[in-house]
């Protein structure tokens, strides 16, 4: 900090002159930074400590005059009592647990496929990187339909090939998983930044190791992956913290219950549902909240953990 | 790349060489239909009659190429009006959202004393919090200012930057050089013509390529709507398109027997709608999208 491009100047006996030259840096400071601090303390520092206290109330929207600090309560019942929450929160993590290395395996693999010096690399980049720019709610438009059990074309395929044919989103043993599909056809973002990770190895790194007689697999397990392995972490956090806080598709395919049989309720359409829907009860709500960022938080916290043990950070 | 070295070492390696590059190409091909599939259906049966989609809803090519869908769709929502709106909660959102964003940034990389560092780490810790715990006590608060089902709710908040765009930015203008900016200094400019003159001309490509991004994240954006917009006429396109589904029972288990009658015709030719924009776009910036799609993944 010491070494800043304009670091503070000395406060301690100084003249009026210099006194003023340190009013004025810190001023013309504050008022560069001052968007962003009326913002967060509008935006984000009181909406915490409110939602904090929310969360041990028995706050609805409707009827202001009737809230009551109720303790633990919330959280309570979230633990014993509430089974559609069970359900939502169990989808939602079966839902990250899929999905996450699904997409991940996916966009390395077309990653690594693209890095291969391939003829048209930005055509077939474009194309693979399409489907992450398509609105969510298009999205499921065109899957429902590829994957009507009866007609869709999926299941004409399958049905041509001797194989059995799913119910999709139609049955509740496989509308998750046909959600995951749908999720994995979005694997483009993350294979652009995964292509930039392989585009940063060092390329005399793998010439060396080739002139030392390792073949392209031993190369790409013991220099590429380790060597990417930063890019591939932060993909993990990212993916698992946006899994578990998928909306569109959950609310879009399964309405407020999970349609067919609570198989496609999530956690975050669950709070949606509590909180905004008739009875609007945000203090549960708010405890809900906090119950997914803590969860988040442990997610993240035991990714760090095995960061440590396989990610590989040079310069270090 | 592949060096002298390798090719005298081990002979036959240029046939093998041949085949790894014939199942690169036929891997890349194979990727590419199944991720073009729900492309190519899509635009085909926008260009089906609802006929021809209830005989058989798996063909892609069309039988002929009807193009009475799209006025169609356009009759079966409110499309201009749901435009307007979308267009209203995403560009001028956009446009203060990045501008303040810089300027917040230009704070933290410029003036690093020990306060606006704590600031900069408190600002990347609300990275962490989710939008499920600040936005009941934001809708309450937005309930008493009455702006529930306005596009305040989008407007306001934007007005303060983004937290991810000023932490990139700030990146960025740490690796300005200092040169560019004494020299300015001494020639007289102020903090905010160094700003204006000298770091903005320099930063057009990640404030684009955040732009971009940022219009990605609003167009497609469902949540906020549905927490804020609630009458129809406010409603966005994602919420137009949402609600074409549940319309024609293509969103909820409704039973399969309506399934049968959903006119994917039309829906097609409005998903299309709803998501051309962002196509045409990424077109002419693509640059500027795989850009923004490089900076989510620059590591803190």
């Amino acid at each position: 900090m010491a070494t800043s491009p304009m670091s503070s100047p000395q406060t301690k006996r100084m003249n009026p002159k210099r006194l003023w030259k340190s009013v004025r840096f810190n001023l013309t400071a504050l008022a560069f930074i001052s968007p962003w601090l009326i913002g967060f303390l509008l935006f984000m520092a009181y909406p915490i400590f409110e939602s904090l206290r929310l969360s041990f109330t028995n706050f609805r929207l409707l009827e202001p005059d009737l809230m009551q600090y109720v303790g633990w309560n919330n959280y309570k019942f979230m633990f014993t009592k509430d089974q559609v929450l069970l359900r939502a929160a169990v989808n939602s993590a079966m839902y990250a647990i899929m999905q996450v290395p699904l997409v991940m395996l996916v966009g390395l693999g077309a990653a690594v496929l693209l890095n291969q010096k391939v003829r048209g690399m930005s055509f077939w980049r474009t194309i693979f990187f399409l489907p992450s720019l398509v609105p969510p709610v298009a999205t499921i438009v065109v899957f429902r339909a590829l994957f009507d059990p009866g007609r869709g074309l999926i299941n004409k395929v399958l049905g041509e090939l001797h194989l059995p044919q799913p119910g999709w989103f139609a049955s509740s043993d496989t509308a998750l998983l046909t959600m995951v599909i749908m999720g994995a056809w979005g694997f483009g973002g993350g294979m652009i930044i995964m292509l930039a990770g392989l585009q940063d190895v060092p390329r005399e790194m793998l010439e060396a190791a080739e002139i030392d007689g390792a073949n392209s697999s031993q190369r790409f397990w013991s220099i590429t992956i380790p060597m990417i392995s930063p890019v591939l972490f932060f993909n993990l956090i990212m993916g698992c913290i946006g899994a578990l806080q998928v909306f569109t598709q959950s609310i879009i395919l399964g309405g407020s219950t999970g349609w067919p049989g609570g198989s496609t309720l999530f956690y975050n359409v669950y709070v949606y549902v509590v909180a905004f829907q008739s009875p609007y009860r945000m203090g549960y709500a708010s405890a809900l909240g906090w119950i997914l960022f803590i969860g988040i938080l442990v997610v993240t916290g035991l990714n760090f953990l095995l960061s440590k043990r396989y990610v590989f950070y040079t310069g270090e | 790349m592949a060096s002298n070295a390798h090719t005298y070492k081990t002979p036959g390696v240029n046939l093998s060489r041949i085949l790894e590059r014939g199942l690169v190409y036929f891997l890349l091909a194979a990727i590419g239909i199944l991720v073009s599939l729900p492309f190519l259906w899509v635009v085909g049966n926008s260009f089906r009659t609802f006929q021809d989609v209830l005989r058989d809803i798996t063909r892609i090519w069309p039988e002929q190429f009807y193009l009475g869908n799209w006025p169609e769709a356009l009759s079966k929502f409110p499309f201009w009006s749901y435009l307007k709106n979308t267009l209203i909660i995403t560009i001028p959102p956009i446009i203060t959202s990045v501008g303040s964003s810089a300027v917040v940034a230009y704070g933290f990389a410029r003036f690093r004393t020990r306060w606006t560092g704590l600031l900069f780490t408190l600002m990347l810790a609300t990275m962490m919090v989710p939008g499920q715990i600040t936005t009941i006590p934001i809708y309450v608060m937005f309930t008493k200012l009455r702006w529930v089902d306005t596009f305040y709710p989008f407007l306001i908040p934007a007005l303060f930057g983004s937290t991810f765009d000023i932490f990139l930015l700030r990146q960025f203008f740490l690796n300005v050089p200092r040169d560019l900016a004494d020299a300015a200094r001494v020639d007289g400019a102020n903090e905010v013509q160094i700003f204006r003159h000298v770091y903005l001309p320099l930063s057009t490509a990640p404030i684009a390529a955040l732009v971009v991004l940022q219009f990605l994240g609003r167009w497609n954006d469902y949540y906020g709507p549905s927490v804020y917009l609630m009458s129809q006429k406010n409603y966005v396109l994602q919420q137009g398109l949402g609600y074409l589904m549940s319309v024609y029972g293509a969103s909820l288990g409704t039973g399969h027997d309506t399934m049968n009658m959903v006119p994917w015709n039309l829906l097609s030719a409005a998903s299309i709608l709803v998501t051309i924009p962002i196509i045409v776009i990424f077109f002419f910036a693509q640059k500027q999208f795989i850009e923004g799609v490089r900076f989510t993944g620059l590591k803190g």
